[in-house]
């Protein structure tokens, strides 16, 4: 067994912000293992200490409040699955996440660890940040909230301090919005996403029966060293408004120009831009089923 | 101030844990090192071997085992994450009768050939059927979706689980009456 890790147990909130202000070691969360105890047995050098915040009672629940839900980071992927109000309006969270791994890995995972791996291929990732999604952190002695647009530098890497956790996900609620998230993966269950996409639209229907697009944001995953909002083809659909196959077609090309993924061991660079764009274009078509 | 000396004591990175929770409804109590696995722990401690280790990574499920009624991989739950955790394995579940009619169908429909993928496979199809009374072929296949099997069985699988479906509702039906 080639495991050297030692692990320290946190019981609740202020003892774990204390304990990561005044610890001196490298340290890692663990709550729900599923990545890091992962690396953790293979690699010796990927984890000395493991701080198990397993039983926060702080970072678990999901709570409805007037204009948000603030999911706590420890909660399990499963629990956003059956949670009612996000099956409803928020069809691109559940679908990302119910793609997680598999059964036993949606029992387990959480999504502030989908959020903290960080990522670029992260299935929550693209979902969360087309609905505007801000992190909480704390410690010891700040709060702040940051963009989730904002939170990652590069693949594995935020912007989270040594003294810092992530405690909550802040999803403002939206009305009269539609979503969908897609993802391209080696087969259906259990495979890193090569290329994922995530989408959120309103439109009105014109009495004429031309539809008139009133806000769209699109993310995709796995095609930079973070995951993206794509800000031109955003601006492009908003200034064009009337939303027709021929205007996506082109709003396809926009995003095809505005990426710039890589080659590596599961795709490479052009099938990802390509299916970057076609997995986007799909949401729409389903997701707009009037769509001409 | 003494007790906060207990309290940064109680927070000194540990080598070994002691652990209580709960295995097929027996109290269960040892002291482990840190880095075992609930998986360690059924196999080692335990000795229910019928928990099997296939990858350690959480992507065969081998070691799949229920716990607080979610299917999950044993092999990635961590000593320290167990206090006062309901597990219930494949030793647990074979002696439910309501499991009777899965086992004799797995064995009547031969779905197993090598069988080291079986007891995952039994305890994912028992929590599959305890959600849906006649799941779908599409449910059967995603509620099978973490359990790997190198023999490539899967049909035989599929269609134990079938019958195994009908027979527990026949049961059902009979207790109703």
């Amino acid at each position: 067994m080639l495991r050297d890790f030692k692990v320290i147990k946190v019981n609740n909130l202020n003892e774990t912000l204390q304990l990561i202000n005044s610890i001196n070691e490298p340290y890692r969360f663990i709550c729900g293992g599923t990545d890091v105890l992962v690396k953790a047995k293979d690699n010796p050098s990927y984890a000395k200490l493991l701080v198990d915040i397993s039983s926060l009672a702080e970072l678990t629940g999901i709570e409805e409040r007037k204009s948000t839900f603030v999911i706590g980071s420890g909660v399990r992927h499963l629990q956003l699955i059956k949670y009612p109000a996000f099956n409803k309006d928020y069809s691109a969270l559940v679908q990302a996440v119910s793609n997680i791994g598999s059964p036993q890995i949606r029992a387990l995972g959480t999504l502030g660890g989908n959020i903290g791996n960080a990522s670029p291929a992260g299935d929550s990732i693209p979902a969360l940040m087309v609905f505007d999604a801000d992190i909480e952190v704390r410690s010891l002695n700040s709060n702040r909230t940051i963009r989730l647009q904002d939170f990652f530098k590069g693949p594995g890497r935020t912007v989270l301090e040594k003294n810092e956790i992530i405690t909550k996900i802040v999803v403002p609620k939206f009305e009269g919005y539609k979503s969908g998230w897609k993802r391209l993966g080696q087969r259906s269950g259990f495979a890193i996403s090569k290329v994922s996409s995530a989408a959120a639209l309103s439109y009105s229907t014109h009495p004429n029966g031309s539809l008139k697009l009133t806000d769209i944001k699109i993310a995709l995953g796995a095609v930079a060293p973070t995951v993206i909002r794509v800000a031109e083809t955003e601006k492009f659909m908003k200034a064009e408004q009337t939303l027709t196959k021929s205007m996506l077609k082109k709003a396809c090309d926009i995003l095809k120009s505005e990426i710039k993924p890589i080659s590596d061991v599961r795709s490479n660079a052009e099938y990802r831009t390509a299916m970057a764009a076609e997995l986007f274009s799909q949401i729409v078509e389903e997701t707009v089923p009037v769509l001409k | 101030m003494p007790d906060k000396k207990t309290a940064e004591n109680a927070l000194e990175p540990m080598s070994k844990i002691q652990v209580k929770f709960i295995v097929n409804n027996k109290d269960i109590n040892v002291t482990v090192p840190v880095t075992y696995t609930l998986l360690d722990i059924l196999r080692y401690e335990l000795k229910f071997t019928g928990t099997k280790e296939g990858c350690g990574m959480g992507e065969c499920g081998a070691c799949t085992v229920i716990m607080n009624g979610e299917l999950v991989t044993a092999c990635l739950v961590l000593a320290s994450s167990l206090e006062g955790k309901n597990v219930i394995t494949i030793e647990g579940i074979s002696e439910m009768p309501s499991a009777k009619p899965i086992i004799d169908s797995f064995v009547k429909h031969a779905s197993v050939q090598c069988g080291f993928c079986t007891p995952g496979m039994v305890v994912a199809s028992y929590a599959l059927l305890s959600k849906y009374e006649s799941p779908t072929n599409q449910q059967i296949l995603d509620g099978l979706a973490g359990n790997i099997c190198r023999c490539t069985g899967y049909t035989k699988i599929v269609e134990a689980i079938n019958e195994a479906a009908v027979e527990l509702s026949k049961n059902k039906k009979a207790e109703v009456k």
